[in-house]
Order: C-alpha cells, then sequence, then structure tokens
C-alpha cells in the first residue's frame, strides 16, 4: 500500500464514521444550534484539506465510539433512577359496581375500591378494607422482609403481593402517591447542586467562551490551523458539565431504592460534617408500641374504673400511649364512658368530660397538679417505683381526683443498638437522646443501649427539644437530628440535618426532611450517612478529574503537544472516566 | 381556564450537557409550557404546562425534534 491508498482509506473511514455526525450536525444546525458535532465535521472536513485524513478518521471515530460508550456508561448510571421508573404501577383493578375493570394507575380517584391480586402492583396509597396480602415492599422501603396486610393496614403504591387477595380503598392516588412522589423526589434531589458544582459550573460558563475566543485568536494570529482546531475540540466543557450530575444520581438513586431517600445539593456538605446525631426516644429508638404492662388502682378504686376513665380520656387523643390503653381496655373488656371536650395538653396529658360531667384526665404529676387533683406521697412513690423501671406511669384522675396510676413500657428497636454502634464506628463523636419521657425510662432505655446519661435529656417538650438543639449547636457541634417527622418537625427543621424514619407513612416528613428513611430500619441511618460521603467524595473526584484535564489539555494545547486527535481523546476519554466513577456509587456495601 | 399539568418524562439520547440545556430552551419556548427543567443526571425532562394550549405530544414532538427520544412519563402531582 502506498501512501496515497492509506490516505484514501482513511478519508473514507472518515466518511463512514462522519456522516452520522454531519447528519446530526445539520439537524441540530437546522435548529439554529451550534453542536459539538459541527465541530467534528468542520474539524474533520479542516483536516482532509491540510492533507491531515488520518486526524480527522481518528476524530470522527472518536466522536462515535465515544458517543456510544457515554450514552450506555450515561444509562448505566441512571438505571436506579429507571428501575424505580420502571416499579412504577401502570395499571389497576378497580371495582365498578359488581364489576372489576382495569383501568390506567392514573384513572384512579380517592375512595375507589382498588383490588390487588398476586403478582399485582399495589397503585394507591390506601387502607385495606377486605382480605388479606403478603406484600413485597422492597421498591419502596428497601425491606426485604415480606409485611402481612389485613384490613385496617395502610399500604403504599409500589409494594408488590405475594399471594392472597387485597381490596383497597384508595386514599393517594396517581401522582400524589408516596411512590410516586419519592421518584420525583429522587430526580429533584439529583438536579440540586452540591456547593463543589456551584463553584465548578461558574467556571464552566466563562470556560467555553472564553477557549472558542482564544481559538480565533489564535488562528488569526499563528494561521495555524491545527493548533486552532485543537483549541476547539478542548472547548467543550463535556467533562466539567457532567462530573457532578451522573455522580449524584447515580448515588442517590440507588440509595433510594434501598428505601433511603437524600436529598442532593449542599445538604450532602451539610451530612458530610456532621458529629452529633441527635434521637427522639419514642417510635425512633424504640419501636414506639408502648404496651400497658400495668394497672394499680389507688384505694376506693377498682383497676376497672381506672382503665374506663384513662380510655374515655384518651379516645380521642393522638398521642402514643393512648393506643396502649385503648387496646388494653379493649383487651380486658372495658368499655370506655362516652365523652366530650377533648382537650391535649402538650407535655402534660390529655383532659376530657365523661357524659355525665365528671373530669376525666391521663398525664403525668404537672398535669395532676394543673387540675388541682392531690396525688399523696405514697401514689407519687408508686410512680417513681414504675418510672425506675423504665416505664412510663401515668396518673389517672376522676372528677378531680387520682384514682389510680397505669405503667406503660415500650422497648428498644432490636437494631437500635446496633445502629448507634456503626454510627460511632463512623465517626459520630456524640449520640444524644431527647425525649418527652420522663427522666428514669429515657435513663433505663440509654443504658439498654449504651447513650452517656450526660447525652440524655428527657421531659421536653416539643419547643424545648428544638431549645435543645440549638444548645448543642452552640457548643459548635453540627447536629442531625431522627424522629418520625410528626410531633418531632420543630426539632428536625431547626438541626443542621432532618432525618426522617418511617417516611412511607408520613408524606410530610418525607418531603421535608434532609434524610427520609422509608422503613423504620435503624441500620440505614449510619448507612445513608456513610454513603452521603461516598457520593460526596465521588463529586469530588470527578471535579478534580475534570478541572485536572482541562488544564493538561490547555497546557498541551498551548505547548504544541496535543493535537486534535489526541485531544478529542482525552476529552471523551474524562467524560468517560467521570461517569465510570459516578457508576462505583450504584453499588453501596451492605452491613448489617 | 386552564388545566395546568406537571410530568417528568425520562428520555433516552440525552448524552452531553450542551444538549440538556438546549432542550430546555427549545421546551420553555414552547407556547403552553409554564416551566420545564432538564435534570441531565437523571436523564428526564421535568415539565409543566397548560394542557388547554399544549398538548403532551407536541412537547414530545420537540423532544424528537432535538434528536432524543421519551422512554418513560412519570406524571406529577399538580398540587404542590
Amino acid at each position: 500500500m502506498n501512501l496515497s491508498t492509506v490516505n484514501w482509506l482513511m478519508i473514507a473511514v472518515a466518511i463512514a464514521a462522519g456522516a452520522p455526525i454531519a447528519k446530526e450536525a445539520v439537524t441540530k444546525l437546522r435548529m439554529r444550534q451550534f453542536s459539538i458535532a459541527l465541530l467534528v465535521v468542520l474539524a474533520s472536513i479542516g483536516a482532509v484539506l491540510i492533507g491531515e485524513a488520518w486526524e480527522a478518521a481518528v476524530v470522527t471515530v472518536l466522536y462515535v465510539l465515544g458517543g456510544w460508550l457515554e450514552s450506555r456508561t450515561l444509562a448505566r448510571t441512571r438505571s436506579a433512577l429507571r428501575e424505580l421508573v420502571d416499579a412504577m404501577p401502570r395499571t389497576a383493578r378497580v371495582r365498578r359496581g359488581d364489576d372489576i375493570v382495569e383501568v390506567s394507575a392514573y384513572e384512579v380517584v380517592r375512595g375507589d375500591i382498588v383490588v390487588v391480586r398476586p403478582g399485582d402492583l399495589v397503585p394507591v396509597d390506601g387502607e385495606v378494607v377486605a382480605g388479606s396480602a403478603s406484600l413485597d415492599t422492597s421498591s419502596v422501603t428497601g425491606e426485604s422482609m415480606p409485611m402481612e396486610a389485613g384490613v385496617g393496614a395502610r399500604v403504599t403504591s409500589g409494594s408488590v403481593s405475594l399471594g392472597g387477595y387485597l381490596e383497597i380503598r384508595a386514599e393517594q392516588v396517581g401522582a400524589d402517591t408516596t411512590f410516586s412522589r419519592l421518584i420525583y423526589l429522587v430526580a429533584e434531589a439529583g438536579e440540586q447542586k452540591p456547593k463543589v458544582q456551584r463553584t465548578l459550573d461558574r467556571f464552566a460558563q466563562w470556560y467555553t467562551p472564553s477557549v472558542i475566543s482564544a481559538s480565533v485568536l489564535v488562528y488569526l494570529i499563528s494561521r495555524d490551523m491545527h493548533l486552532a482546531l485543537a483549541f476547539l475540540v478542548i472547548a467543550c466543557p463535556g467533562a466539567l458539565v457532567a462530573a457532578a450530575p451522573v455522580a449524584m444520581i447515580a448515588g442517590l438513586g440507588s440509595s433510594a431504592r434501598r428505601g433511603v431517600l437524600i436529598k442532593g445539593g449542599e445538604r450532602l456538605e451539610r451530612i458530610a460534617g456532621i458529629d452529633t446525631v441527635a434521637f427522639d426516644k419514642t417510635g425512633t429508638l424504640t419501636l414506639g408500641r408502648p404496651r400497658v404492662v400495668a394497672v394499680d388502682a389507688f384505694e376506693g378504686s377498682t383497676p376497672q374504673q381506672v382503665l374506663a376513665a384513662a380510655a374515655s380520656a384518651e379516645l380521642r387523643s393522638e398521642h402514643h400511649l393512648a393506643s396502649a390503653i385503648l387496646a388494653r381496655a379493649e383487651a380486658d373488656g372495658v368499655d370506655p364512658l362516652p365523652a366530650h371536650d377533648w382537650d391535649l395538653r402538650p407535655g402534660q396529658g390529655v383532659v376530657a368530660v365523661t357524659e355525665d360531667g365528671r373530669q376525666a384526665a391521663v398525664g403525668n404529676t404537672a398535669l395532676m397538679k394543673a387540675l388541682g387533683a392531690a396525688v399523696s406521697p405514697e401514689q407519687l412513690a408508686a410512680v417513681e417505683s414504675r418510672e425506675a423501671e423504665g416505664e412510663t406511669a401515668a396518673l389517672v384522675s376522676l372528677a378531680g381526683r387520682a384514682i389510680g396510676l397505669i405503667g406503660i413500657a415500650d422497648e428498644p428497636r432490636p437494631d437500635a443498638a446496633m445502629a448507634i454502634t456503626a454510627l460511632r464506628d463512623a465517626g459520630i463523636d456524640r449520640i444524644v437522646m431527647l425525649t418527652g419521657d420522663n427522666r428514669r425510662a429515657a435513663l433505663h432505655i440509654g443504658a439498654v443501649l449504651g447513650i452517656h446519661s450526660d447525652h440524655i435529656r428527657a421531659g421536653l417538650m416539643p419547643d424545648e427539644k428544638v431549645g435543645a438543639i440549638r444548645d448543642l449547636q452552640a457548643t459548635g457541634a453540627r447536629v442531625a437530628m431522627v424522629g418520625d417527622g410528626i410531633n418531632d418537625a420543630p426539632a428536625l427543621a431547626t438541626a443542621d440535618v432532618s432525618i426522617a424514619m418511617g417516611a412511607s407513612a408520613t408524606r410530610a416528613a418525607m418531603e421535608a426532611a434532609d434524610i427520609a428513611l422509608m422503613s423504620n430500619n435503624l441500620m440505614r441511618i449510619p448507612h445513608a450517612m456513610s454513603h452521603s460521603r461516598r457520593i460526596l467524595r465521588v463529586v469530588r473526584q470527578n471535579v478534580a478529574l475534570a478541572v485536572g484535564v482541562v488544564v493538561f489539555l490547555l497546557a498541551g494545547v498551548l505547548a504544541g503537544r496535543v493535537h486534535l486527535a489526541s485531544g478529542m481523546a482525552v476529552h471523551e476519554a474524562s467524560i468517560l472516566a467521570v461517569t465510570l466513577n459516578g457508576m462505583r456509587l450504584l453499588k453501596q456495601p451492605r452491613r448489617g | 381556564m386552564s388545566d395546568i399539568r406537571r410530568e417528568m418524562i425520562i428520555l433516552s439520547g440525552l448524552n452531553c450537557p450542551t444538549c440538556a440545556a438546549k432542550l430546555e430552551k427549545a421546551v420553555q419556548s414552547t407556547p403552553g409550557v409554564t416551566e420545564a427543567k432538564v435534570v441531565f443526571g437523571a436523564g428526564s425532562l421535568n415539565v409543566e404546562y397548560d394542557a388547554e394550549v399544549v398538548s403532551y405530544e407536541k412537547i414530545a414532538d420537540v423532544v424528537s425534534r432535538m434528536g432524543m427520544a421519551v422512554t418513560a412519563r412519570v406524571p406529577g402531582s399538580t398540587s404542590r
């Protein structure tokens, strides 16, 4: 083969690879877009004209190859989000009269009765009104253990029925379901920019125009087509712009698939800086399913009377102790007295008026004092001895007289101690417990979980939890607060980072929190924190890499060492490198 | 009358960040579109539009004219 054959061969390669690029360039030009494809075509034509056909061949082939590799790897980094989208319910079986009709999941309206058969995706958030089934909730909560759902159970969209039959009354439908919101929040989080990215964006903004003008200037001065073209190729800040977003979406998407929604942006930097984690106790460190363990009647009353009075007062209460008292009353066959005028007193208890006009109340000694119900020293001692056992002791009064005492206990979650150890291993210096419960109950749980008594603050009203967080911040601590998102909303809002648990049940918490755990698995907290740090680390690596490549290319071009083909190769390689690096975040080291 | 809808449109072919910025501008300048945001990382176009003025098909058309394709649609909540 002589030189001209090689030359013609190179031109043929350039035309074959360049044709689709030219087509792309023309399409975009019609849309009045000055595209990279156009740049490549112009550069290639220029290269052929100055007798460097091989360069045209290399540039076009690299562009096609690079584009293909990029789209493949980009699709991979986006796969976590795609999998969530693919797991979205598309259709629903709805009961219409006697018929069951299949409709689009977006046509279901609130109040519809939705039928779920084995293998079906639950298309709505709602309450089970008939049947029972085993549900795989993993695509929402990340938990692999199936959930047994029966009448009265709340189910979320995106769960899969493994067997059984369910009829669900739709409460949240279509775009308003937990699952739909989750997908939106993940995509929105991916769009939030961490500080490091915002700095980079400012850099990229002036980078491209200045390099393009530099290339024109270089040509005008030197008349060196080569140099000018090399400048143009490196003017595209591909890796600079892609560096952070690809890593963010891979990281945030993969944790969302595991039931941990991390909101992106500068929150990542805040999460990485956390040195103190404050936990709410009830429902967070504990199961939040308090059981009545004792009903003590004071002189002149019976346990049944105590329970009946307590149940009447708690009938309309949302308080976590209410369900325990009502459950015990039901189990013991004690009917609450019909009542009205319920009055919830935060931090004290609840008061109501029974049908026969007597005042029934359940609460702490402060409430009894406020109501003028005398509590004798012996009765106080009974309260204290229950509290010493880690129980919550609620005094019950009827018609202004203390008639008894109900002991309620809540157990720590099985994974709580492990999660606290893992947080300490992850470099969290201080674990704090904030609770509205009494100090003895708090110390009892703290001792079981290994939380130092100096770091336990008990008897706090919701606004005092805010104060407790502020106190910690005043000592220079950067505090993450873990809570259920309802009672703890003010404290969560005050903390540097808010972590809401069981967010699949509380939409507001899911929207507001910096980190939302879709399940109640406490081990997800250390995972979320270390995963956030990994995301930030990869983002920073990518930014450093992208900036490094740009500096290297600029220097190379100026030194006359980097030409069109090698510049293009390095450029494509750097985009690939940041994408591949981002892809690492799809895998999460799983412990526990 | 207006019928505001939100939608997340998952795209294929969104491979360069500059294309993302251009698609965003093109969709934003489509009459009836009140908000458009292309999220490069996610590969999605988040759009809010008045269905009385512009149809989803019209938006999808803009997407395909920019050399990209729609692979999935996620209707969004209109109550924000």
